[in-house]
């Protein structure tokens, strides 16, 4: 069927932004840049878009971000709450890599970086957006590479920020392998200023027994359009645990697209999110079990306030002969004003029978019960309910093993508290 | 210290306390018996300020100073301190990390000084060794997966910590086996002063064996029907409340 409808501003100018490529392209990029001419940008009628109708949401037109002659200073960059932890930074500022800022040097023994024009990947021809965008628009691709074995202690921090006077799009696209037995820690932040898009792109491949622990805080400018796409292939008994804290933004979309390779594995993949005002948050995750005896679970936790709407789609395929699957998923939102809203959309395709899935969505408001007990104890109102909130976010954070990341998390997600409005 | 006088309190529009009176003087125990839906647990959240529970006359002064217009936490300041019948599991909220801010909020309130972080875990360690509370369960989450005893404990310690000046325990024994009944009895014995004042509230006389009452009331159809010494309670569990349930029809 073919539905003709007038295209956007912000499609328009993808489109001519497209064409200006389309000639000198080659490889993954080309096939990118193709993929994004014929499909355009998602919208509500297509089914994993129905809840963020990008094309409406989109609102700007955004021109490739530029260099700053000017680097800003590193202490703008990175949130108070992180200053003081001992990481190796690799440092974009409006997509493009700041060897200046990032600390390379300090990369620690068994981990090798590279930096490199054009990645082809089989996946990359997919009609995904989050993936094209990247890939046709990305200045360069990293790579980083874990030896097997090595065990990576020192977190690595992937700073990305944005500072736009007119609406700039910026794009990163990071490769990550971690090899046999290896592990590593990534911290990712997203932060910058004024109206801008981020759209990036983490393909994170893990080897057999690798483990890796994934900390992600989006906090972009609240004019922002944040995208992200994770994907990640689990080699046998290969370890993912990830949690990520949203709370910047206008809108955002963070995908995680994850299969499992080889038996054994097992992904935790948590989120929280806390959104005011009339922020629109999309915490979109797909889980592909195509092989036998390996476990996922999502932990999803939100606050919302205001007009504030959360969207958590989350869907479980199991393939014919992934026996032994364990895959649990459950969300759970805290409304704090009539006008917030949050979307839950959980799909199990499951095509087996020796499996155990289970998936929980709940919506509610702060527990009476709970907050005048804790009143009753001389705890005033509002310290009361951020008591109860940090508790709920709390919640999704269990999964972080290191107490000093696991800390700052809970600072990052009490200051959000602490920023609520007086009613 | 508590002077209440001619309470009248409704809950879903339904009257349940009608023109209570009651008067505890510092130092002494009084317990409120009475039959089921009396209005015992109703006068109990009406003190600690529970909303749903609306005061439509009368006055509740607490060293003189009317409670009513106060939030809950403010009164927890002032001084007042409820044991729940059932106390609520809070998930996520490490004991701990409650009772700090309970005590350091109400310190605050009353323009005092917080306590540190050493004379707290003194403190704490002190009052949980009387009441048996081993140190792992103050690190859970509150009252999380605590039994029936644990709960009960756990509210007299928050009592302990808390030195409130007026005591209202609701149905304290319900739930308790005569063992964890003796702990949480000692546990409130030890707070019993010359400047606190408690309200009893329970259905049966046994708790009584373990704190003995100054003076015992029975609350039947919102009102105090009869006042008595604590040999009074004993009467009743001998002959029950029927009396009670009849006269005032």
């Amino acid at each position: 069927m073919n539905v003709n409808v007038k295209k956007s501003a912000a499609e328009l100018s993808l489109e001519a932004q497209v064409d200006a490529m389309l000639a000198t392209a080659i490889g993954g990029q080309a096939q990118a840049l193709d993929n994004l001419k014929r499909l355009g940008i998602p919208h509500r009628r297509l089914e994993p878009w129905v809840y963020t109708d990008l094309r409406n949401l989109m609102g700007d037109t955004y021109r490739p971000a530029e260099q700053l002659e000017a680097a800003p200073k590193l202490a703008d960059l990175v949130d108070p709450a992180l200053a003081d932890l001992d990481t190796c930074r690799i440092v974009h500022v409006n997509g493009y890599l700041n060897e200046d800022l990032s600390n390379l040097d300090t990369l620690p023994t068994g981990v090798t970086f590279a930096r490199h024009s054009d990645a082809p990947k089989a996946s990359d021809t997919e009609p995904h957006y989050i993936a094209n965008v990247v890939t046709a628009f990305a200045n360069d691709i990293l790579t980083l590479t874990v030896a097997p074995g090595a065990k990576i202690a020192k977190p690595i921090l992937l700073i990305n920020y944005t500072i736009a006077d007119t609406p700039v799009a910026s794009y990163t696209r990071t490769i990550v392998n971690v090899g046999e037995g290896a592990s590593i820690t990534l911290f990712e932040t997203y932060r910058g200023q004024g109206i801008y898009q981020s759209a990036n792109l983490l393909d994170i491949s893990l080897a057999d027994k690798a483990a890796a622990t994934h900390i992600r805080h989006q906090n972009d400018d609240l004019a922002a359009l944040h995208l992200a796409l994770i994907r990640l292939d689990l080699g046998a008994q290969s370890n993912w645990h990830s949690f990520t804290l949203t709370e910047g933004a206008r809108v955002s979309r963070s995908e995680v697209d994850l299969r499992f390779e080889a038996e054994g594995a097992r992904a935790y993949t948590n989120a929280a999110k806390l959104l005011r005002g009339e922020q629109h948050g999309d915490m979109t995750i797909v889980v592909d079990h195509a092989v036998p005896n390996c476990d996922s679970e999502e932990v999803i936790k939100s606050v919302l306030e205001d007009k504030a709407r959360g969207i958590f789609q989350g869907k479980v395929i199991v393939r014919p002969g992934a026996h032994g699957t364990d895959g649990r998923q459950s969300s759970d939102a805290l409304l704090l004003s009539d006008l917030a809203e949050m979307d839950t959309k959980p799909e199990l395709e499951i095509y087996n029978d020796d499996v155990q899935c289970a998936h929980g969505a709940t919506v509610g408001e702060i527990d009476l019960d709970m907050l005048f007990y804790l009143r009753s104890r001389g705890i005033p109102e509002k310290q009361a309910e951020a008591l109860l909130l940090q508790a709920h976010v709390g919640g999704a954070m269990e999964i972080i093993a290191d107490d000093t990341l696991k800390n700052v998390m809970l600072e990052l997600s009490a200051r959000w508290l602490g920023e609520r409005r007086p009613t | 210290m508590l002077e209440i006088k001619n309470l009248h309190a409704t809950v879903d529009e339904q009257k349940i306390l009608r023109g209570l009176d009651l008067s505890v003087p510092a130092g002494e125990v009084h317990a409120i018996m009475g039959p089921n839906g009396a209005g015992k647990s109703t006068l109990s959240y009406v003190l600690a300020g529970r909303a749903g529970y609306d005061v439509t006359e009368g006055s509740v002064l607490l060293d003189g100073e009317n409670i009513l217009d106060l939030e809950p936490d403010e009164r927890a300041a002032a001084g007042v301190f409820l044991a729940f019948q059932y106390p609520i599991e809070i998930p996520g909220v490490p004991t701990l990390t409650f009772l700090r801010q309970a005590l350091n909020s109400q310190r605050r309130a009353r323009g005092e000084d917080e306590v540190t972080t050493p004379d707290f875990m003194r403190l704490i360690r002190e009052k949980g060794n009387d009441l048996k509370i081993k140190p792992e369960m103050l690190k859970r989450a509150v009252n999380v997966g605590f039994s029936g005893g644990e709960k009960k404990r756990n509210e007299v310690l928050q009592m302990a910590v808390l030195q409130p000046k007026l005591c209202v325990l609701d149905e304290t024994d319900s739930g308790l086996d005569i063992d964890a009944l003796r702990v949480v009895a000692d546990g409130v014995n030890a707070l019993r002063s010359p400047d606190r004042a408690f309200v009893i509230i329970t259905h049966y006389q046994r708790l009584l064996d373990y704190i003995v009452p100054d003076k015992v009331h029975v609350l039947s159809k919102g009102q105090i029907a009869r006042s008595g010494g604590k040999e009074l309670a004993l009467e009743l569990e001998e002959k029950g409340y029927a009396e009670f349930a009849e006269s005032a029809a």
